[in-house]
C-alpha cells in the first residue's frame, strides 16, 4: 500500500532540466504526454474545432468554404490577372495553387494558435498544475485536419478534371508527407508558444514574417519561374532552403501534379535543373529532416522553459 | 485491502513520513520595468541586472503530518498563496525542494477552466481529467459529483448560463469528489449561498475526519481557528510563526491591532505633511499641539472613562510658532464611525489664544453623550479659524458608559406631555356621563 501514494517531489536546485535533456526524449515525452491526459487532449482538441465555428450559421462548411475562397482569391490573382496560369491548362495551375496554399496555410493557422496557445490560456496555465505542453498540440492537429479536408477537395476536383493520375503509387506517402508537415509546424509551434510567453512582440513579428514565408514558398510560383529570372540557379537553390520548400514540392509530386509554364518534366521526372535535390524522395527524406529539428528545438525550448509560464502569462 | 492511500500514510522504518515537507523554499519573481530589459538581459554580451527582484517567499522550510489541518494567514502579498500554488505544482520554486506524499487537489479558484459553451455534464469530465481523473472514475463519480452540486436541472445546459455561484457549486463538487490525500483551498468558502457554503464546510470537516492532509488559506482567524489544528502566519514571504492555531490566531490579532493603529498614524502624518509640508521639515517655527490629555474635569485627573453627565475636561498643551501668532482650537468628539458629534471651537466662544506656550483646558461639566467610544481629534487653527496648523487625536479615546438603559448617542433634556382626546373603552360601552 506504501506506494499508492503518488509522491510529488521538486528541487529547484535539479528540476528545471534544461534544453538538452529534452531534445532526445521529443517523441517519447510526447507520446507519454498524450497517453496520460487522453480526456484533457481530446477535450483540447475538440474545443479548438468547436470554438472555431461556435456560433456561426455555416458551422463546419466553413472548413471547406475557408479553403475554396482562398484558392479562388489567389486563383484569380496570380492564375487569371498575372497569367501564370501561361501555357499549362488553368486546371492544371488551380490545382498546383490549391494544393501548395492549402497546406502551407494549414501551418500558418495552426503555428498562430500554437503560438496563443499559452498566452491565450492564462487560467489554465495559472491555476492548474496540467502538462502545458499539451497546448500547442490541439490547434496544429485541427488546423492540419481541416487543411486535410482540402486536399479531399484536391482529389476530387483533379478527378473532375481528370488532371491526377490517381492511382499512382505515390498517393500513399500523402499521409505522411503530411504527418511530416504536422510534425514541423508542432516544432515550430513550440518556439512560438515559448517565445511568446516572455516576449509579446513575436506576435506581431510572425504575422509580418508570415506574409513574407508565404512569397518566399512555392504557394503561386513554381521552380522554374526562379530559374528565367535568375540562370545560374542560385535564387532557387536559395529559395530551396526555405523549409517549407521540400514539403509543398513533395506534395504535388506526391499529386503528380504538373506545373503549368511548360516545365512539366523537372517535377514530374523530378529532374533537376540545378544539381538541387529535386526527386519526391529526397523532398521528402529533406522535409522531415526540418521536421525532426523543428520538434526537437521546439520541444526542447519549450520544456525546459515551461515551469516559468505560470508566473508569466 | 480496500482502504484508501490516506488510510495508510506512507511509512519507513515504522516511522510516518510528513505529508508535506518544505525545505527552505524561496520563491523570486523578476521583474522588468521594460520588455525591452529582459531581451538585452539575455544578450550574453550583458553583464549588467536589469531586473528589480520580488522575494514573495525566504527560506520556508516545515513539515506538515498526513492528517493534520494546516491553516494559512497573513497579510496581502505575505506569500500566502504562492506558498499554495507551489504544494499545488502551479508554480515553482526558485531555491530549495519540497516532496507532497498523496494526491493533491487545490481548490484555488473554482471553476478554472470550465468551457462556457459546453454543458455542466461534459464539463465535469474535462475539469476532472484537468485534476488528474481518467473518463472511468469521472464516470463511477459523477452521480455523486451531481448530487452534490445540487444542479440535477441545469446539469445539460451550458455553464455559460450559469451563474457564478452555481459555477464555484460545480467546481467544489468536481474537486471534492477526486477524493485527493491533500486538500488545498484557498479562501472559497466565500462562495455560494449559506446552504452551500454550510456544505462546503461540512463536507472539509468530514475530510478532517477522515484524516486528510489539508492546507487552509483565509482571512477569517475564526475560520481559521476552527477549522485548523496549526496554523502557519506568513509575514513578507517569511514565515513568522507555526504552531498551534490559538496561539498564532492571538498573536496575530494582537498584531493586525498594532498595525492598523500605526497605519492610521502614519495616514495621519502623511496627510498633515502634505496639508502643511512645512511642518514636517520645521516643527518649532509653526504653532502645534504638544499633547492633549482626557482629564476628570473635577480633580483634574487623567482618565478616559466616564459615565454620563460626569465632568470631563479635555486638556490642551499648545505651543506657539517661532513668530507667535492668534490661534484657535476645535475640539472634536468622533464617533467609531466617523459621526462628528459636537465640536466646540475656541473662535466661535470668543476665545483669544495668543500665548508663547499654555495649557487650554475645554471643560464639559455635564457630559451629554451615551454609551460608545469617541475619539477626540483636536484641530490647531490659525486666527481666521481657517488655516490647520495642527491635527493631533487625543491620547486616549473618550469612553462613556452608560448607568441607566437610555438609547442613542447622546442625552438630551425633555418633556412629555400627554393630551387625552379620547378615552380608553369610551366607544364601546355607554360614555361615561360627567
Amino acid at each position: 500500500m506504501t506506494d499508492s501514494l503518488p509522491i510529488h517531489e521538486y528541487s529547484a536546485e535539479s528540476s528545471p532540466r534544461g534544453f538538452l535533456y529534452h531534445v532526445p526524449r521529443v517523441l517519447s515525452g510526447l507520446l507519454r504526454t498524450l497517453k496520460e491526459n487522453p480526456v484533457l487532449s481530446k477535450h483540447l482538441f475538440k474545443q479548438q474545432v468547436v470554438n472555431r465555428f461556435q456560433g456561426t450559421i455555416l458551422g463546419p462548411f466553413w472548413v471547406l468554404i475557408h479553403p475554396l475562397f482562398l484558392f479562388a482569391i489567389y486563383f484569380v490573382i496570380f492564375g487569371v490577372l498575372f497569367g501564370r496560369g501561361g501555357s499549362g491548362s488553368s486546371g492544371a495551375f488551380a490545382l498546383y495553387l490549391f494544393s501548395g496554399v492549402s497546406l502551407f496555410h494549414g501551418v500558418m493557422q495552426g503555428t498562430n494558435q500554437a503560438m496563443n496557445s499559452v498566452v491565450g490560456n492564462t487560467n489554465l496555465v495559472k491555476k492548474l498544475a496540467f502538462p502545458s505542453e499539451i497546448l500547442p498540440l490541439a490547434p496544429v492537429i485541427a488546423e492540419l485536419c481541416i487543411a486535410a479536408l482540402g486536399f479531399v477537395i484536391v482529389l476530387v476536383a483533379g478527378a473532375a478534371l481528370q488532371e491526377l493520375p490517381f492511382f499512382s503509387w505515390q498517393i500513399v506517402l500523402l499521409p505522411l508527407n503530411f504527418l511530416i508537415v504536422a510534425v514541423f509546424a508542432l516544432g515550430l509551434g513550440y518556439v512560438l508558444a515559448n517565445v511568446s510567453v516572455f516576449y509579446k512582440d513575436i506576435k506581431n513579428l510572425y504575422g509580418i514574417a508570415s506574409q513574407a514565408w508565404f512569397f518566399l514558398s512555392p504557394n503561386f510560383w513554381q521552380p522554374s519561374l526562379l530559374l528565367e529570372v535568375d540562370e545560374t540557379g542560385r535564387l532557387l537553390s536559395l529559395a530551396s532552403l526555405n523549409p517549407t520548400y521540400p514539403m509543398l514540392m513533395a506534395q504535388r509530386q506526391i499529386f503528380g501534379i504538373a506545373p503549368p509554364g511548360g516545365d512539366d518534366q523537372m517535377v514530374q521526372a523530378g529532374l533537376d535543373p540545378v544539381g538541387l535535390p529535386n526527386t519526391l524522395a529526397e523532398n521528402m527524406l529533406i522535409g522531415a529532416a526540418w521536421a525532426l529539428v523543428a520538434l526537437a528545438v521546439g520541444y526542447g525550448s519549450f520544456m525546459s522553459q515551461k515551469r516559468k509560464y505560470a508566473d508569466l502569462v | 485491502m480496500t482502504a484508501t492511500p490516506s488510510d495508510t500514510p506512507s511509512h519507513e522504518d515504522g516511522r510516518v513520513l510528513p505529508a508535506i515537507e518544505v525545505r527552505d523554499i524561496s520563491k523570486v519573481y523578476k521583474i522588468y520595468q521594460k520588455p525591452l530589459d529582459r531581451l538585452r538581459e539575455q544578450m550574453p554580451w550583458n553583464n549588467e541586472k536589469r531586473h528589480r527582484e520580488l522575494h514573495a517567499l525566504k527560506n520556508v522550510s516545515f513539515e506538515v503530518q498526513p492528517g493534520s489541518c494546516v491553516g494559512v494567514i497573513g497579510g496581502n502579498g505575505a506569500g500566502k498563496s504562492t506558498l499554495l500554488k507551489i504544494l499545488t505544482g502551479t508554480t515553482f520554486p526558485s531555491a530549495g525542494s519540497y516532496t507532497v506524499r498523496g494526491r493533491v487537489a487545490a481548490l484555488l479558484e473554482l471553476g478554472t477552466g470550465f468551457q462556457r459553451h459546453a454543458s455542466g455534464r461534459s464539463n465535469i469530465f474535462t475539469n476532472a481529467a484537468m485534476l488528474g481523473r481518467s473518463s472511468e472514475e469521472t464516470a463511477e463519480k459523477f452521480q455523486e459529483i451531481l448530487d452534490f452540486s445540487e444542479l440535477h436541472d441545469f446539469i445539460d445546459q451550458p455553464v455559460g448560463t450559469y451563474s457564478s455561484g452555481m459555477i464555484a457549486r460545480l467546481g467544489f463538487s468536481v474537486a471534492v469528489a477526486t477524493e485527493p490525500d491533500v486538500l488545498i483551498i484557498d479562501e472559497i468558502l466565500a462562495v455560494g449561498d449559506m446552504h452551500f457554503r454550510k456544505k462546503c464546510v461540512d463536507k472539509i470537516m468530514s475530510f478532517r475526519e477522515q484524516g486528510k492532509t489539508m492546507f487552509f488559506c483565509s482571512h477569517s482567524l475564526y475560520d481559521v481557528r476552527q477549522l485548523c489544528d496549526l496554523t502557519l502566519w506568513m509575514k513578507m514571504g517569511e514565515m513568522q510563526m507555526f504552531t498551534d492555531s490559538v496561539s498564532v490566531t492571538n498573536e496575530y490579532a494582537t498584531y493586525e491591532n498594532q498595525l492598523i493603529e500605526k497605519m492610521a498614524e502614519d495616514n495621519e502624518a502623511l496627510r498633515l505633511s502634505h496639508a502643511n509640508p512645512i511642518k514636517s521639515v520645521d516643527l518649532d517655527a509653526m504653532p502645534r499641539v504638544v499633547s492633549v490629555d482626557l482629564v476628570d474635569g473635577v480633580t483634574g485627573e487623567k482618565r478616559h472613562e466616564f459615565a454620563p453627565f460626569e465632568s470631563v475636561a479635555v486638556r490642551v498643551h499648545l505651543r506657539n510658532g517661532r513668530e507667535p501668532v492668534g490661534m484657535n482650537l476645535v475640539v472634536g468628539f468622533t464617533r467609531a464611525d466617523g459621526t462628528l458629534c459636537f465640536a466646540p471651537a475656541s473662535h466661535m466662544d470668543e476665545q483669544v489664544l495668543d500665548f508663547q506656550e499654555g495649557v487650554v483646558t475645554l471643560k464639559l461639566p455635564d457630559l451629554r453623550l451615551l454609551s460608545g467610544e469617541f475619539v477626540v481629534p483636536v484641530w490647531l487653527l490659525d486666527d481666521n479659524g481657517v488655516h490647520r496648523y495642527h491635527e493631533v487625536a487625543a491620547s486616549q479615546n473618550l469612553i462613556v458608559k452608560n448607568r441607566t438603559k437610555e438609547l442613542g448617542l447622546y442625552h438630551t433634556d425633555r418633556e412629555w406631555e400627554i393630551e387625552v382626546l379620547e378615552q380608553a373603552g369610551e366607544r364601546d360601552g355607554e360614555p361615561s356621563e360627567a
